[in-house]
């Protein structure tokens, strides 16, 4: 087994959070990148 | 993960978590990769740890892999496994919390409107029904500013991050240099991070006006191309029908070595086949690997007249988002440039909306009307506030409030990452912003091919 990506409880640790997701509509905006 | 001692009965409760996706024989057959859309997690495991996994809860004697005893602590942490539904529950519920609550760590944006006029006639735009020649003037700059300082310095904010926006923002550039230049001071002496960026169709950008607002904060500038310059100026004419292509480009290759540039763009069927000679073009062009980010995405309904927004124009669009919706095509230009040496973001990721989220970033528009969903500018019915007043004017719990995500069907492992769906599209479909908008038929399509996009994205990194 591999981890490949560690996960996380906290919903800001983990990204990218993105608007509108996954449609992207207004999403081109990827927060905290 | 590391060995760990689990106490023995806790095999005996430990079940798989409701939102795992599995990719079979992936990266290889015999190979399996999982996703956890609440925690993010992914892992690779084989067949039989995969089995072993699927037939939890275990007995008093372990699972029939050793390695799943040995990794459960992990697994755990990682939120693959849970101590049982209801604790799964109380995680999902502490996600939605968070959520709602925001973090100070997240930049402040600030988008500003410089006008609602453009010089351009595309032929999907979401603005079509709101854009008229208004624009901001100094005195809504100045309020806007001060509503600004008062936002940063009431809630502590340490990033502050401005888009100015339109119309086409370009057309009057005023408010973009006295904001930037006020904003920029005052942020200098607070130990507040400032920077802005402008998103503009790029017709009236120019080497002079990127060296004059480099000093003032300019990070980057997005601009809209549809595609090479048949699908560009099918899409984007100018407001008298002359094409614009060639002098969008011409001004993106003038600017390209002075700021990051990012080139994002709409498509719908007939389209989307002239992604990729664009691709070639920017390629040829030594343009492709300079750009900051691009991107290309499914044109999206919008909101009807101002009278009567319900009336919803670009209908046919909706269908690009369901179950036969375009994700061949989305999957398809993320390829198309990671095949040019680009690396694209894997399109896996959590639904940040401006409604729901505390704190999170606004729009101003050339009157001073606060919206919190670009979606919904220029309506002021949708408006949630007025730089003139510190405080909202309440209406944000009416479009954002509603907690979609109770409405979603327990089955259904997409619940952290869509929650329940966009707001705008519930206003789309059901005109209202409270029903649930379920895409789970396009995401069944997509989201497996995301997944082994983002693991082939690890093994590049």
């Amino acid at each position: 087994m591999e981890i490949v990506k560690a996960g996380s409880d906290n919903v800001f640790d983990m990204g990218p959070l993105t608007c509108c997701y996954p449609m992207g509509t207004w999403g081109y905006r990827v927060r905290g990148q | 993960m590391g060995a760990s001692p689990i106490p023995v009965f806790l095999l005996l409760i430990m079940i798989p978590s409701r939102f795992n996706i599995i990719v079979e024989d992936y990266p290889s057959p015999g190979q399996n990769l999982l996703f956890n859309t609440r925690t993010q997690a992914l892992i690779r495991i084989d067949h039989r740890f995969r089995d072993c996994l699927k037939a939890l809860p275990g007995s008093l004697d372990g699972p029939s892999d050793p390695r799943l005893k040995e990794n459960l602590a992990g697994l755990l942490r990682n939120g693959v496994v849970s101590e049982g539904a209801r604790q799964e529950q109380d995680k999902l519920d502490d996600f939605f919390r968070q959520l709602k609550a925001g973090s100070g760590s997240f930049p402040f944006e600030v988008t500003v409107l410089t006008t609602y006029a453009c010089n351009f006639r595309c032929v999907y735009c979401f603005e079509e029904s709101v854009k008229r020649n208004l624009s901001m003037d100094e005195r809504t700059a100045d309020a806007s500013v001060s509503w600004i300082e008062g936002q940063v310095e009431k809630r502590g904010i340490k990033r502050l991050f401005v888009v100015f926006y339109g119309g086409e923002p370009l057309l009057n550039t005023r408010p973009i240099y006295s904001i930037s230049r006020r904003l920029r001071d005052w942020t200098a002496g607070r130990d507040v991070d400032f920077a802005f960026s402008m998103i503009t169709n790029g017709s009236l950008l120019s080497p002079a006006l990127v060296d004059d607002l480099l000093p003032l904060g300019l990070d980057s500038v997005r601009v809209s191309v549809d595609g090479d310059r048949e699908a560009h100026d099918a899409h984007r004419p100018f407001a008298d029908g002359r094409p614009t292509f060639d002098i969008v480009m011409g001004n993106i290759k003038a600017v390209a070595d002075r700021v990051p540039v990012s080139i994002v763009g709409n498509f719908d069927r007939e389209s989307f086949p002239l992604i990729p000679p664009f691709l070639d073009y920017l390629e040829a062009e030594g343009l492709l690997k300079k750009l900051k980010h691009i991107d290309f995405l499914p044109i999206a309904p919008r909101l009807g007249p101002r009278a009567n927004p319900g009336a919803i124009e670009l209908n046919e669009c909706l269908s690009s988002f369901g179950k036969e919706g375009m994700f061949d095509e989305v999957l398809a230009v993320k390829k198309e440039i990671a095949r040019r040496g680009r690396r694209a973001l894997s399109g896996l990721g959590v639904n940040a909306c401006s409604l729901i989220i505390e704190g999170a970033g606004v729009t101003i528009d050339p009157l001073g009307d606060i919206y919190a969903c670009n979606a919904l500018l220029g309506y002021p019915e949708f408006s949630v506030g007025k730089v003139s007043k510190e405080e909202l004017n309440g209406r944000l719990g009416e479009l954002g409030g509603h907690d979609a995500w109770k409405k979603c069907p327990a089955d259904c492992p997409y619940v952290p990452m869509c929650q329940g769906g966009c707001r705008f599209f519930s206003f789309v479909e059901n005109r209202d912003f409270s029903s649930l908008v379920c895409k789970r038929g396009y995401f069944d399509r997509i989201i497996p091919e995301l997944i082994k996009l983002e693991y082939e994205n690890s093994r590049a990194a």
